[in-house]
């Protein structure tokens, strides 16, 4: 939620702007549409009015906490306030369309899972700071808005982090990356380099399960939407969100752009001027968790290729929910990974080869075998 | 548990987010009412059999979709499967009921040629206050768009839930035994499995006898 480059020093400066900020955001959307402050409860759901009364009393303890803050604190609270007023004062929200997230975000939050400790006893009011976290968020960002499953990704960041403000910003920075995957042409794009990678690694699997429609692999959008969330034990899945987000081992990731930047440095400042020659080494869209589900797919390769349509298929993959084990997956993951980098890195030097019969093919063909 | 049966018929639940879907269909396979559960992302599916007529078995494939627009494309599949859809709305949100004819339009867009039959449920009938549909108008809707009931239905006190299964299966069984819905070879919607006999059927047509 930090920018990479700011100072232990900046932090808690940023932290207090980022509180501010967050607050002014809230109360906008509460003060358009005041209506929607409170979840609507149709009576039914015990345990859910049991969660907004321990929301409520958190919130009294609060606002009796800020009545017996310093004068000083006070002045430099307001004078955040109104930097970030003037911030969101030209923010427009579509009523309509935030109406319609809110109704959505107030059938699902009851629906997170709430058998986590995290959600037990006065755990539940957290429930509702989900909702005001995921209600924000759809409220500034209209392009992304709500989509079902953010509840379940919100709420990991809430657990782990316990804090409003810190899971707001940290779930913001995470969409910015992501956001793409909750709307319908990102979860379409997703499957489409799924099938693209399965192909690569297993044409016999690739051709049975993918039509020019996409729709046998279908099962596996819930799988690459919420990183596996509801397929691992809940912990399991946890850390493993923590590793898919941490870029490690992806081709996208801050080493490899380094690495290439060096490379673009140096290309430009050796006097040598030959022509560069722009193979495509790898497909750098293929993400770590592409390879998860690919993995996965190849480890129950043999049920997979009698599954023959889309029913049995289905019941297949509902069948694996909180059966796999992580280490070995992500094992066996890694194992997929590194072949892939291989050969690719085998074919890209044979590529080479080819085209350059220079002084230094001698080299490339050692270089290259490296690799075989 | 495997029961031979004489058809197969995919029955697919539509309508917009959180009318009640996974719910109902909670509550007729599962028997109880849960109100926090899971979303289903994308798509969730049951089977049920169903037995009428002396001996006569009907295999349920039921799919429960996600209602938001965006996981529309996920569901489509699934919709091309079927030859039945129980279409929701929620009688206490006007808007939708507003928007139950142009689901029936896209869904019957996108399975053509094959056939969709439908019943047009009204959910959450048991809330006495804040009802914004009359059940007048939901029998003229389902009329007009030429479906095969109208029913008011409530998960939660348990109202009409077997039902609505029970009047959409009779209906396209009726339909297919006048020889109104034809069967193809690579259309899952309807399938045709053991033939119907008197003593307890022992054969099974079927490739797909394993599932469930």
């Amino acid at each position: 939620m930090y920018p990479c480059s700011s100072t232990t020093l900046e932090r808690p400066l940023l932290l207090e702007q980022m509180t501010v900020r967050y607050q002014v955001m809230k109360r906008k959307w509460q003060q358009l549409l005041p209506g929607a402050v409170r979840l609507r409860l149709n009576g039914t759901d015990a345990e859910l009015l049991t969660a907004v009364k321990f929301f409520d009393q958190r919130q009294d303890r609060e606002q009796k906490k800020q009545q017996y803050e310093s004068e000083e604190a006070r002045e430099k609270m307001s004078f955040l306030q109104l930097q970030a007023q003037v911030l969101f004062e030209r923010v427009t929200f579509d009523l309509e369309e935030l109406q319609e997230a809110i109704r959505i975000i107030d059938k699902d939050v009851p629906r997170t899972d709430r058998d986590l400790p995290y959600y037990r006893n006065e755990g539940l009011g957290n429930l509702l700071v989900l909702r005001d976290i995921l209600i924000t968020y759809a409220a500034f960002h209209p392009e992304v808005s709500y989509a079902q499953g953010m509840n379940d990704l919100c709420s990991r960041f809430l657990e782990v982090l316990h804090s409003e403000v810190d899971t707001y910003w940290s779930f913001s920075c995470y969409m910015e990356k992501f956001s793409k995957d909750f709307c319908a042409d990102g979860l379409y794009r997703k499957m489409e380099l799924e099938a693209a990678l399965l192909k690569e690694l297993d044409p016999q699997l690739h051709s049975h399960l993918v039509t020019d429609n996409m729709e046998k692999i279908t099962f596996c959008h819930r799988w690459l939407l919420l990183a596996f969330q509801r397929e691992f034990e809940h912990s399991d899945a946890l850390r493993l969100f923590e590793i898919l987000s941490c870029d490690h081992l992806e081709l996208i990731s801050q080493q490899v752009d380094r690495a290439r930047y060096q490379e673009r440095l140096a290309r430009k400042y050796s006097l040598e001027d030959e022509p560069v020659t722009d193979l495509q080494a790898i497909n750098t869209d293929f993400t770590f968790e592409l390879f998860m589900c690919a993995t996965i797919l190849l480890e129950n390769r043999e049920a997979l290729l009698s599954c023959r349509n889309e029913v049995q298929l289905i019941q297949f993959t509902s069948s694996l929910q909180g059966k796999m084990d992580l280490n070995s997956t992500l094992k066996k993951t890694e194992e997929h990974f590194y072949n892939y980098c291989k050969r690719s890195a085998w074919d890209y030097l044979s590529s080479r080869c080819r085209i350059r019969k220079s002084k230094e093919d001698h080299f490339l063909y050692q270089l290259r075998n490296l690799f075989s | 548990m495997q029961v031979p049966w004489n058809f197969r018929f995919g029955i697919v639940i539509l309508g917009d987010s959180s009318v009640g879907k996974s719910s109902l269909l909670h509550r007729y396979t599962e028997g109880t009412f849960d109100e926090s559960r899971q979303s289903p992302l994308g798509i969730d599916f049951k089977v049920s059999n169903m037995y009428f007529d002396p001996d006569v078995v009907i295999k349920l494939l039921l799919w429960d979709t996600a209602g938001q627009e965006r996981f529309r494309s996920i569901c489509k599949s699934y919709m091309r499967n079927s030859v039945g859809c129980i279409l929701m709305f929620d009688v206490s949100q006007r808007q939708t009921f507003d928007r139950v004819r142009s689901w029936q339009q896209e869904v019957l867009d996108y399975v053509k040629p094959n056939p969709m039959f439908f019943v047009l449920v009204g959910h959450k009938c048991d809330l006495a206050v804040g009802r914004q549909v009359r059940k007048s108008e939901g029998d003229a809707l389902a009329k007009k768009l030429n479906m095969l009931a109208y029913l008011e239905v409530s998960t939660k006190e348990n109202i009409n839930v077997k039902e609505t299964f029970e009047t959409l299966t009779r209906g396209i069984y009726n339909l297919f035994q006048q020889g109104k819905i034809p069967t193809r070879g690579d259309w899952q919607g309807l399938t045709v499995g053991a033939t119907v006999q008197k003593e307890s059927p022992v054969t099974k047509k079927s490739a797909c006898c394993n599932c469930g």
